[in-house]
């Protein structure tokens, strides 16, 4: 999965399905590479100046998450059936993707599709489906005694992955997809820009039978938590560049990526979450470029290495800067 | 899958991929004549050129000066401008040879290169470009002051180009991209990514 990227198409001028062009890809593979660097207590900070910086930032952080989504764990068979014999109602700790540990109790064990699912409570309000053979790995018990508030038995409706979903991803990992909820990228921006971005249906997949392009937007894969509806799952979250204080908003978890979509975005937030790889799009028409390849290029002298590893050719009209920074 | 977002954007990659700059180089005998003998007259004029007498005086002229190498104006708007401004000037050193005596021939041949320019019939500028933009084309042409831009409309509506578009370069942050682009005057009185990040072929 790491280096999967499901061929995806947008409607030409002429009204014809085309292979997205170059330059997009080059965004989705860029964002894949990152992804699937080591992490060695350093960070790498690319610097891209572009045309214009719209779907840029969006198209990287989906070729992050394709590489991200790839990476879930596999499960020991011990493990799994050292769970799988748990009762319900054992209290449970579950490890989120982002290093987070959430305290629950198992609510049941149910077959969905042929395949096992454990439902885990985490609140009144709030159980997780997850499916068993590729979660149990993150379920540790606990020693204590967990006690959860009673709840009403309301419930929610359970959240079916799109067709678009499904066809860039499968239908199995889609399903777990949409219900996990992990921050794997934050994106600074403008947020009516980059929902707009993510929000337009400009992209289509074909299915395997190569009959038809399946219409989606990016959001269906980036999942931005601020343009989805209450207790949704999410993957990226986004916060403006004119937030002073986004961990009040986000919270004070550092997302392994930050994505800074343009100018101002980098200037004024480009020096927290120390440990998070940085992307910064530069639009060569904004008005704080200048002030931001200055920035960039003071922090440029204090790296600590270049980055040789990203061998990606970079289309006309692109310039890039890459390198590795100590946390 | 219909978004014409997404479709604005790769024009604009596929534009900024395949550009050329070419520069063109419009020779006003009287108008060079006009610039040389006023950069002459701020050089004699020295200190005194900061004295309200002297940048009353001169004021206008840089205005217009700026004003003709930055926009083609209608003919009669042209004239009108200039004639009001050598009037006016004419009024303004009526004392001129009793405050200054040691420059009143300077000034003087300022004016008279003023008034050189009311007898140019040619308009270089305005020819050049009407050369260069293609009726069939989406052209824009790009002045550097907005003020510039009605009068400059005034001439357009005139000449029968439906796809001329007179834009500041501000505008051309947004995705617009034009078949052709045309910014009028020196390379340094526009934003660098006029040049870096074009939203058309040829500028």
């Amino acid at each position: 999965m790491a280096d999967y990227l499901p061929h995806l198409y947008y409607l030409s001028s002429d009204n014809k399905a085309e292979l997205l062009p170059e330059w997009a890809y080059f965004f989705m593979r860029l964002g894949q590479q990152l992804s699937a660097l080591p992490n060695d207590n350093h960070r790498v900070v690319i610097g891209l100046a572009v045309p214009t910086r719209v779907f840029a930032c969006s198209l990287i952080a989906t070729g992050i998450m394709f590489t991200r989504v790839g990476s879930q764990s596999i499960v020991n068979s011990a493990q799994l059936h050292f769970i799988r014999n748990l009762k319900p109602g054992t209290p449970i700790y579950v490890h989120t993707d982002d290093n987070r540990k959430l305290r629950g109790v198992i609510e049941e064990f149910k077959i969905v599709k042929g395949e096992e699912w454990i439902f885990i409570r985490t609140g009144k309000h709030e159980v997780f489906p997850r499916p068993l053979s590729r979660f149990a790995s993150r379920i540790t018990v606990s020693s204590s005694v967990s006690s959860l508030p009673e709840y009403s038995g309301g419930g929610y409706a359970t959240e079916i992955p799109s067709m678009f979903l499904q066809c860039c991803l499968g239908e199995e990992l889609a399903q777990t997809y949409i219900l996990d909820s992990s921050f794997e990228v934050l994106l600074i921006g403008k947020k009516s820009v980059i929902e707009r971005e993510v929000s337009s249906e400009f992209i289509g997949c074909k299915t395997s039978d190569k009959v038809a392009e399946i219409p989606g937007c990016l959001q269906e894969i980036l999942r931005v938590r601020q343009f989805s509806g209450a207790n949704r799952s999410y993957r990226t979250q986004c916060v403006s560049s004119f937030n002073i204080t986004p961990e009040k908003e986000i919270g004070k978890q550092v997302p392994p990526f930050v994505i800074f979509d343009g100018a101002s975005a980098y200037i004024s937030l480009g020096h927290k979450w120390r440990s998070a790889h940085q992307i910064v799009l530069l639009d060569r028409t904004e008005r704080q470029v200048v002030d931001a390849v200055e920035l960039l290029n003071q922090n440029y002298a204090y790296r600590l290495a270049g980055v040789s590893s990203l061998s990606e050719k970079i289309p006309n009209g692109i310039e890039m800067m890459a390198y590795k920074e100590s946390i | 899958m219909t978004d014409s977002l997404f479709q604005e954007v790769v024009t604009l990659y596929e534009k900024s991929v395949s550009t050329t700059i070419t520069r063109h180089r419009i020779e006003h005998p009287a108008l060079g004549k006009f610039c040389v003998s006023l950069n002459n007259f701020y050089s004699e004029l020295g200190d005194l050129a900061n004295e309200d007498y002297w940048q009353k005086f001169l004021i206008p002229l840089k205005r217009l000066q700026f004003g003709l190498c930055a926009a083609p104006f209608l003919k009669d708007y042209r004239l009108k401008r200039i004639s009001t401004i050598a009037d006016e000037l004419q009024h303004h050193l009526q004392f001129c040879s009793k405050l200054y005596p040691d420059l009143v021939g300077y000034a003087f041949t300022v004016l008279d290169s003023l008034n050189g320019l009311l007898n140019a019939s040619e308009d270089p500028l305005l020819d050049k470009l009407l050369e260069l933009t293609s009726a069939e084309q989406k052209v824009a042409w790009a002045i550097k002051e907005s003020r510039l831009i009605p009068h400059v409309e005034d001439l357009v509506a005139e000449l029968n180009l439906s796809k001329l578009s007179i834009i500041h370069p501000l505008q051309l942050r947004n995705l617009t991209c034009y078949d052709q682009l045309i910014a009028i005057g020196p390379s340094r009185w526009f934003p660098e990514s006029v040049f870096t990040a074009p939203r058309a072929q040829p500028n």
